[in-house]
Formats: C-alpha cells, structure tokens, sequence
C-alpha cells in the first residue's frame, strides 16, 4: 500500500467522524478545522498507528480547535455566546426525545460532556477517548463514571413545567 | 427498557459534508509537501521577541558585574560594615549571677560575645 493509498483509505473513512467533531468544537469553523486536521494527517501520516486512527485524528482536530480558539480574539465573543447554560450539542434530526437529551447534555459539565460524547458519538473507548483529551485512562473512566451518572439522572428528571420553558416552546405546546 | 445512554447513542448526528467542502480539505492535505511542518509567523515574531529580551536582559545585569570586578555587585568587602549580616550590639553589659554567688559579666565584643567571671560577689 502506498502513501497515497493509506491516506486515501483515511480520509474516506474517517473524513465525517473529524468533521462531526469539529463541528461540536466549533460550528462556524468546522470546514477548516477538519482540513488542517487532514493536512497535518497527510504530513505525518507514518506517525499514526494504524490501529489508532480516530483517536489520533480527533486528538489532532481538537489542538487545531484550541490553537484557533487561542489566536482568533474574535472567538471572545462567541464564547461568551457559548457559555450560556443553553449551548447543548446538535441532536439527530426525527429523535423523538431530543428536548429531554438536549436537557440531560446539558446539565454536564462542557469537560464531562466532550467525553460522554467521545464515547457514544464517535464510537471511542474510554481508553482512546482519554488519548483525546490528554488525559490517563483511569482518570477517563472515573469521569466517564460520573458523567453518565449525571447525564441519566437529568435525563429521567421529570421536564420542567410549561410555564418555566421559553416562551417559544410554550407556544408550540399550545393547542391549535 | 432502553437506557439513556442508548438512547444518546442513537441520537447520534449524522452529517451531511457539502462533497466540494469534502473533495477541497483532500486536495488541499495531499498538495501539501511532505515534511514540511508549516510554521506560524506569529509564532516566530515571538520567539525572536522572546530571544531579544532575554539577551537584553542578561546584558543590562551583567554590565554592574562587571564594572565591580570578579566578586559580583553582592560581595561585601571582607571588614566592612556589609561583611556580616550578624546583629552586634554595642554597648550593652549584663551581669549574670550564678547560685554560688559569683557574678558574671557579659560585654559583647566585635569578635563576638566574651563572658568573664567579674569580681563581684
């Protein structure tokens, strides 16, 4: 197999899995995020263990987030934007309790959340997800641990009452 | 009963990549040369920022060293008053008196503390 061919075979099967997690990095960049990603995968491609894939690339993907986050003194802005209790992940569209795991995502912690969503969106093990976040395996599976606890108590937590939703979801509740 | 983490699990959203946004990161990663790593101009401001300062710094303190000569701006001259950082008093006396009677009297010297059995008794 050449170089050609084993960057080729990454690219294709790992491509949508980047970009969905650049997405969740940052919305508005995740175009970029996911070509640098694959510029430096194309640069140091006898570098990741072919056994590790996703991880390394995730792991390169989330350093090309942060270093952007650090030098665009735009992002300020939207950070602060992002830091609103409301910011939950995109859920998959015709998911009927999509309200509920919007809420239970939520009431994690933006560090717990990243790694519960590792785990089961992108496919990881506790073991890989760590390497993302830079982080011992141990220390992943104890977070892990709490963040599905959290994530399944908010999650069966009963919805708050129509009165105390927004306005907007009040009005569609409404009867026609 | 599902659990909710299987439920999050098929929550999972699927994207939908715009084929040009797609087929544009593959043509930009695969006509980038290899080996090179491409080096942020931010990032080498800063580092000859950093290098100049530094050196500007070390430049500024050595200057006073050297005008004093080997022993450094923070050696004292060995007899001056900057050549110990001891407290010695000048001037206080004490008479210790010890339970035979005979009494001791204390005179701080430059060379340090003497006692001297004094004649008092």
């Amino acid at each position: 197999m050449t170089r050609q061919d084993r960057f080729d075979a990454l690219f294709a099967e790992h491509y949508d899995a980047v970009h969905r997690y650049a997405t969740r990095q940052d919305s508005s960049a995740a175009d970029d995020i996911s070509a640098d990603t694959f510029v430096i995968a194309w640069q140091r491609l006898d570098a990741i263990p072919p056994e590790r894939e996703r991880p390394w690339l995730l792991t390169t993907a989330r350093n090309v987030a942060s270093t952007r986050r650090r030098t665009d003194a735009r992002r300020v802005v939207r950070e602060t934007t992002a830091a609103t209790p409301t910011t939950s992940p995109d859920i998959a569209q015709g998911v009927a309790d999509a309200d509920t795991l919007s809420r239970a995502l939520a009431a994690l912690t933006p560090a717990d959340r990243e790694l519960l969503l590792l785990v089961a969106w992108d496919g990881l093990t506790p073991a890989e997800a760590a390497q993302v976040l830079g982080v011992a395996p141990g220390t992943a599976r104890v977070r892990l641990s709490r963040a599905r606890t959290r994530f399944e108590k908010a999650y069966q937590k009963p919805a708050l009452p129509p009165t105390a939703k927004p306005a907007i979801s009040a009005a569609l509740q409404e009867p026609s | 009963m599902t659990s909710p983490f299987e439920h999050l699990r098929a929550a999972a959203p699927s994207t939908v990549v715009d084929p040009a946004v797609k087929a544009a990161a593959y043509h930009r990663a695969v006509s980038t040369p290899v080996g090179s790593i491409r080096t942020d101009p931010r990032l080498t401001r800063w580092w000859i920022s950093a290098i100049v300062s530094v050196s500007a710094a070390t430049a500024m303190f050595a200057a006073p060293a050297a005008v004093a000569g080997d022993r450094g701006p923070s050696a004292p001259v060995p007899g001056s008053a900057e050549s110990s950082a001891v407290f010695q008093p000048d001037g206080i006396h004490l008479w210790l008196t010890h339970s035979d009677g005979t009494v001791y009297e204390i005179t701080p010297t430059p060379l340090g503390n003497a006692a001297a059995p004094g004649g008092h008794s």
